[in-house]
């Protein structure tokens, strides 16, 4: 209270200590200026716009919860919300959280908003303190891109595949354009993983398990399409368009069918492992 | 007048167009005979014979000049009477605009059906007529000669790429049409051009297939995703050695900041070039107790950096 009356005393005309209903009409009189300037001189415009800007590019489902959320870790990072030392810097875990919050926040098909998340997430893993050195290295990253894959819907066996490709060692420094390359390598992987869910839901019609000659006749156009060899030819692309075109790929199927007599189903786990596989033989491995 | 002229030789390459699938091409010898005396005639002449006494119909005529001014053709076919006689299809044809110079001295010439005066169909022999009056040039003659039927798109691409625009005649008629110049063989084509989908339905589908168009988008949003991962290259190498007993790798680090000694062992790097010379625990523990036995050093790095464990 003490305070409130502080300010009201800096707006010009010192209006008489008394019922909050006098001073919002005072302000409306004479203080419209005051309004701004506090907010500015708070810097709630500047939180505020911030706080608009991250929700823009993240575009959540629920916007209150994801400000809330917002707002709670701005008030546990700012350093002098708190005053103690075990807040300046939370430990590792509470770090890795906070990263994996950055970098889920935009889609990696946003280049820019994933861009500038990746490096936010990158500035607090790799943040020093007082017993810590700065910079990110091999266990933190391997640590969060371990986290990124587990929550979403990729088969294991294909998270652990693409880690083994992308991952550096323990004691290694982690440069932040590895470091983005390894968590859009993570992300892409679980994009992928949920088309292929899908697909699988369109070949299996709605029962659980699909006819396994539809199935790899559908994997094996996707492969022959990716092919090998050099993808710097614009053609290549015409070429995936024509294999993998409706007509191309009825023509597939229908052929499959005809030629094998008997078919066994694939399940869903078995045709996620195999399609992931696809995708995972084509990561490049960091060196 | 000498000068024997082989059966066809190859089609002039001309501005890197493909080779042409050949017509049936006259297996009889070329000749070249001209008048008997030494002093040069001005004229010679060609005869064209289709092998077995076939009869063909043509389409178009190519050759290439050597310093031939003025042609004619004359073609053998099948008169009314039912026996053969020659005919005129085409007279004093002017390949050089002036005899004495070096103008369509060595031009392309492509001669078309619709030039010639008369029919050529049915046509057992052709025979050319080439007259040279200028005293410059001591030996004339046309040179890979081509004879095309009909049916075959794939010649029109190849008419005299010297001249883009087109060649008039005395008559006033274009000689080529400059749009065949742009035809593409069809050779050219990719292989997995060919091999589109006719545009009937094949009518013997399964009836259970699931929906292609459904297919056809996921699997292809699928394809983009490994597209674009594939493309993006980790652009900062992690800057990483390993040494293994048979190699060596002296080398700087690619990224000198954040540099961090690795817990086994390893040096400490000197300002500037770093000297990794020492080892990094492998993870999988496959190799233990390494001794670096091959490790040059220049003589300005201090050899008590190393450490190995």
């Amino acid at each position: 209270m003490a305070a409130y009356e502080k300010r009201r005393a800096a707006a010009a005309p010192a209006p008489a200590a008394g019922s909050g209903l006098a001073e919002p009409a005072r302000a409306a009189a004479g203080g419209l200026e005051s309004e701004a300037e506090f907010l500015l001189r708070a810097g709630v415009t500047a939180m505020v716009r911030e706080a608009l800007l991250k929700v823009l590019e993240a575009r959540p489902e629920e916007p209150v919860s994801f400000l809330a959320d917002y707002f709670e870790r701005l008030v546990l990072g700012s350093p002098g919300a708190a005053g103690e030392a075990a807040a300046e810097l939370p430990g590792p875990p509470q770090r890795l959280a906070r990263a994996l919050w950055y970098v889920r926040l935009a889609h990696h098909s946003h280049r820019t908003a994933f861009d500038s998340n990746a490096g936010a997430a990158y500035e607090v893993l790799g943040a020093g303190g007082r017993r810590r050195k700065a910079g990110v290295d091999g266990r933190l990253y391997s640590e969060l891109l371990r986290r990124i894959c587990q929550h979403g819907g990729a088969p294991a066996e294909a998270a652990a595949a693409l880690l083994g490709r992308v991952r550096c060692r323990d004691h290694e420094a982690v440069p932040f354009d590895v470091f983005r390359y390894g968590v859009l390598t993570c992300f892409v992987l679980l994009e992928f993983a949920a088309k292929a869910d899908a697909l699988f839901g369109v070949l299996d019609g709605g029962s659980g398990a699909a006819d396994g000659r539809v199935c790899q006749a559908v994997l094996r156009a996707l492969e022959d399409a990716l092919g090998t060899g050099n993808f710097s030819l614009p053609s290549r692309y015409l070429e995936a368009g024509s294999k993998l075109g409706p007509d191309g790929l009825a023509l597939a199927m229908d052929r499959a069918l005809q030629e094998r007599k008997l078919g066994t189903s694939m399940s869903r786990d078995e045709f996620l492992k195999k399609a992931t596989a696809l995708f995972v033989a084509r990561v490049k491995p960091i060196e | 007048m000498s000068g024997a002229a082989g059966p066809g030789p190859g089609p002039p390459a001309g501005q890197g167009r493909s080779p042409l699938p050949c017509a049936p091409r006259p297996a009889a010898a070329l000749q070249l005979a001209g008048g008997a005396e030494p002093a040069r005639p001005g004229v010679a002449v060609i005869d064209l014979r289709f092998p077995r006494g076939a009869a063909a119909d043509v389409q178009e005529i190519v050759f290439r000049n050597f310093y031939t001014a003025f042609l004619s053709v004359r073609v053998q076919r099948p008169g009314p009477s039912g026996s053969r006689r020659w005919v005129t299809c085409l007279r004093d044809y002017c390949l050089m605009p002036c005899p004495h110079t070096e103008e369509g001295s060595q031009d392309y010439f492509s001669l078309r059906r619709h030039q010639m005066l008369c029919d050529v169909d049915q046509v057992t022999a052709v025979r050319f007529i080439l007259r040279q009056p200028s005293p410059v040039w001591l030996h004339f003659t046309i040179e890979e000669l081509q004879i095309f039927p009909p049916g075959q798109k794939v010649s029109r691409g190849r008419c005299c790429p010297s001249c883009q625009a087109g060649m008039e005649v005395g008559s006033g008629t274009l000689l080529c049409d400059p749009l065949d110049l742009f035809q593409s063989p069809q050779r050219d084509f990719p292989s997995w051009l060919s091999q589109l989908t006719p545009p009937e339905q094949p009518a013997s589908l399964h009836g259970e297939l699931p929906d292609p168009e459904k297919v056809s988008t996921e699997v292809q949003q699928m394809w983009v995703l490994t597209e674009v991962i594939r493309a993006r290259q980790a652009a900062a190498r992690i800057g990483r050695f390993d040494v293994s007993p048979a190699t060596l790798l002296v080398g700087a680090p690619a990224s000198p900041h954040c540099w961090r000694s690795p817990p086994g062992g390893g040096c400490s790097r000197r300002d500037g070039v770093g000297v990794w010379g020492g080892l990094s625990r492998q993870s999988d523990g496959a190799v233990q107790g390494l001794t670096v036995a091959l490790l040059q050093v220049d003589g300005c790095y201090d050899i008590n950096l190393l450490s190995y464990t």
